[in-house]
């Protein structure tokens, strides 16, 4: 929008249509991963009251983060770890910068996280000269390519086995084929001896239990083990909000978040760590660091609109039923965020026009909230986001102008009339077999790509008075011929309540006949 | 950013002059009641984690008892055929009598006599790691490993093969009820408690699955039956 070098939502997503690949892969990946879901909802039963428990325990949290946070922090201490507060994006990768230059760590191994990802840690690292090496496939995939992830949880869903092999024949993989094994065991190797020699390991937190000071993470391929058992030191980084009060809620969550994001009862591993190894365990970090982020998620809290937002358990369901992700990807979105939950999230941590246009990247159906484990309305956030842009004046003044017109026509009938018979008229031109096909005009944006109804040559009004007397009619007949079969008009009314005192079920049918 | 500042703009902006410092109260807590009461009889329970385990491409089998569990165990090694076992620590070993079966195999048993990246490092060089199983959940097929001086994080992730073996008195129908025991005593939980369900995976090129990328391609759960006689 008015972003200068920046490119736009809708510039982005025009790249993107272009890419064949990323469109059929993308489409390929989310239908498998919405269907997976759809199926393991349905096994477990009672989705409805699951996601309503969801939505409660994620509820009650946020709206107590206060009390949740310090709970959590202080057993985290009294476990022997160590909290750090971060206000922003900036002081976070201060944080993890200052314990990486302290333990002169000169080999980092991270496992998948997405708050690094908005902290853009990685830059920061390496430009101590440090080696930053992500461990999820998928990551390692576009660290290899230079590129940010393109899905919450499946991160290199745009690429395809000739650019993996490419990708790591580059990184010294000799003799490649295209099949998994062979991708999948190149990655094994390398990523084995980076675990084992690593100095600092990195991770993400699903979630943070606040009664014990616990960090929990779902993993599938066990790198998030890898990097919280070998190297001497663990970084945790979290949003400040990814908490749950017991590990009883922990329950509720483990019954979603698999489900909702892959399709799978329970991820491969669920780890939960509880403070840095204890005196004569062997493995499992000396020290443990955790990093907890605002970055503008508290401006949120107390904003009856968007608070819920940080009900968020990132999960991805919201991507995978998304028109309009499913057409474009990830990378469209421009931020490490994507999807509905991106559109939504992203100009929230990010105020300001840079990422504002996010919010019409969306056709407003409503899936994504039908598919969110916790119920969060993304749909009406969207509408209020757009409010807000409205608002700040953050509109073309052409746009402004139209609905000020539309506003003025519709709150006047003899206007509203005025304007249609002028409409009626001025439309002839551009109509062919009743529907508007043009390639310029202020529809442009529908009626480039599908046909636009015309306007009808005689008004509903206008015609209401024919339909009216004809309707009439009709009634009539029907009434007449009834008579004439039964003798009496609305016979099998009177049998029904006789026979059954209970009100019939059938009421529209009951209705018509007592007329 | 100081932690008092950071709570204090979190209150103030939930409408609180200060951070709450009692704990909230609620109404609910937890699973669903209707899940809690999900509740399987052990033979069914053992049915289910089998059912559920093997889905997931692991493999599973209940012995009547511990010593019949022993001679299975010695087939599969033999099937098997690894060069070198990795086993939780020697007093875990000795209380399963397991040195027999083991004998024959080169081992890396984990001690914390032993200096730890040392141990690590030998591991690393196992063809299949031999764990026991704190908690077990049949709902998913689970295997629950809790961290200790002897049960090393490692022994269950860094060979190719993870052998777990599962007294039936730790295997509960639900995950909620292995977490209830870890909630037990919020204060004093392990430094690594992990919940194990099916081989390592990854579905990261072109949604193609594929086992077996960072831990373990293939897992064996080795139940016996450990109530007491009568019960």
């Amino acid at each position: 929008m008015e972003a200068g070098h920046r490119t736009t939502v809708m510039e982005r997503a025009h790249q993107a249509l272009q890419d064949e690949f990323l469109r059929k892969a993308v489409r390929f990946t989310t239908a498998r991963l919405k269907n997976n879901k759809l199926r393991a909802a349905d096994e477990l039963g009672r989705w409805e009251d699951w996601r309503e428990q969801g939505r409660r325990i994620r509820a009650h949290t946020v709206a107590h983060l206060d009390y949740y946070l310090k709970q959590f922090a202080d057993n985290v201490r009294a476990r022997g770890g160590h909290v750090h507060f971060a206000a922003d994006a900036a002081e976070a990768s201060e944080v993890v910068t200052r314990i990486v230059r302290e333990k002169q760590a000169r080999r980092i191994v991270k496992s998948k996280s997405m708050v690094s990802e908005e902290v853009h840690i990685n830059r920061h690292l390496e430009a101590l000269g440090a080696e930053v090496v992500e461990t999820d496939l998928g990551e390692y995939i576009i660290q290899l390519a230079g590129e940010a992830p393109s899905h919450i949880i499946a991160p290199a869903i745009h690429k395809n086995r000739e650019q993996i092999r490419d990708l790591f024949t580059k990184a010294g993989g000799e003799n490649l084929g295209t099949d998994t094994p062979s991708l999948a065991g190149f990655a094994r190797r390398q990523l084995r001896e980076k675990f084992l020699q690593a100095d600092v390991g990195i991770t993400g937190c699903n979630f943070g239990i606040a009664e014990s000071g616990t960090v929990v993470l779902f993993t599938n391929e066990g790198n998030g083990r890898m990097v919280t058992t070998l190297p001497p030191v663990h970084i945790v980084m979290m949003g400040m909000e990814r908490l749950l009060p017991t590990f009883a809620d922990l329950e509720v969550m483990a019954n979603l978040l698999p489900r909702a994001g892959t399709g799978q009862k329970l991820t491969a591993y669920m780890s939960m760590i509880t403070g840095p190894r204890r005196p004569d365990e062997l493995d499992g970090p000396e020290e443990l660091h955790v990093v907890i982020l605002d970055n503008n998620r508290s401006s949120q809290l107390g904003d009856p609109d968007f608070q819920e937002v940080l009900h968020c358990i990132r999960c991805g369901a919201c991507l995978n039923v998304c028109p309009v992700y499913r057409q474009i990807g990830g990378h469209a979105y421009g931020s490490v965020y994507s999807g509905p939950i991106g559109a939504v999230l992203t100009p929230l941590l990010n105020q300001g026009p840079e990422y504002a246009d996010l919010p019409y990247a969306s056709s407003l159906c409503g899936a994504c909230y039908e598919a969110c484990p916790v119920k969060i309305p993304l749909h009406d956030m969207l509408v209020r986001l757009r409010q807000r842009n409205v608002r700040e004046g953050r509109v073309k003044s052409a746009e402004r102008m139209a609905f000020r017109g539309f506003r003025q026509v519709f709150a006047s009938p003899g206007r509203y009339r005025f304007v249609l018979r002028v409409a009626r008229t001025a439309q002839r031109p551009l109509v062919r077999q009743g529907y508007i096909e043009s390639t310029f005009g202020p529809l442009f944006g529908w009626t480039h790509s599908r046909h636009a109804p015309a306007l009808d040559p005689a008004p509903f009004r206008d015609r209401w008075k024919r339909l009216s007397s004809e309707l009439a009619e009709r009634a009539a007949e029907a009434r007449s011929e009834r008579t004439a079969v039964t003798g009496r008009p609305d016979d099998d009314l009177h049998q029904g309540r006789a026979s059954n005192d209970a009100p019939r079920q059938d009421g529209v049918k009951g209705g018509d006949e007592r007329e | 950013m100081n932690e008092a500042a950071f709570l204090q703009r979190i209150a103030a902006r939930l409408g609180r002059p200060a951070p709450l410092c009692e704990p909230p109260a609620r109404d609910e807590v937890g699973a669903p009641a209707f899940w809690r009461d999900y509740h399987l009889p052990m033979e069914a329970r053992v049915e289910k984690f089998i059912t559920e385990l093997e889905k997931l491409g692991g493999h599973a089998r209940a012995f009547e008892n511990l010593a019949a569990l022993r001679t299975g165990l010695a087939d599969l090694l033999a099937q098997l055929a690894p060069r070198r076992i990795g086993t939780w620590g020697p007093s875990w070993v000795r209380a399963h009598g397991l040195e027999e079966v083991l004998a024959g195999y080169e081992q890396v048993a984990w001690s914390p006599e032993e200096d730890g990246r040392t141990v690590i490092r030998r591991l690393a060089q196992v063809d299949v790691g031999i764990t026991g199983c704190d908690f077990a959940v049949a709902d998913t097929g689970t295997i629950g490993v809790v961290t200790s001086p002897e049960q090393g994080r490692s022994v269950s992730l860094l060979p190719p093969v993870h052998i777990a073996l599962v007294p039936v008195s730790r295997l509960h129908t639900r995950l909620g009820e292995a977490l209830a025991i870890v909630a037990e005593r919020p204060d004093a939980v392990a430094s690594s408690v992990n919940f194990i369900t099916g081989p390592s995976r990854s579905s990261d090129i072109e949604g193609d699955g594929t086992v077996g990328i960072h831990g373990p391609a293939a897992v064996f759960a080795l139940l016996w039956d450990d109530r007491e006689p009568g019960r």
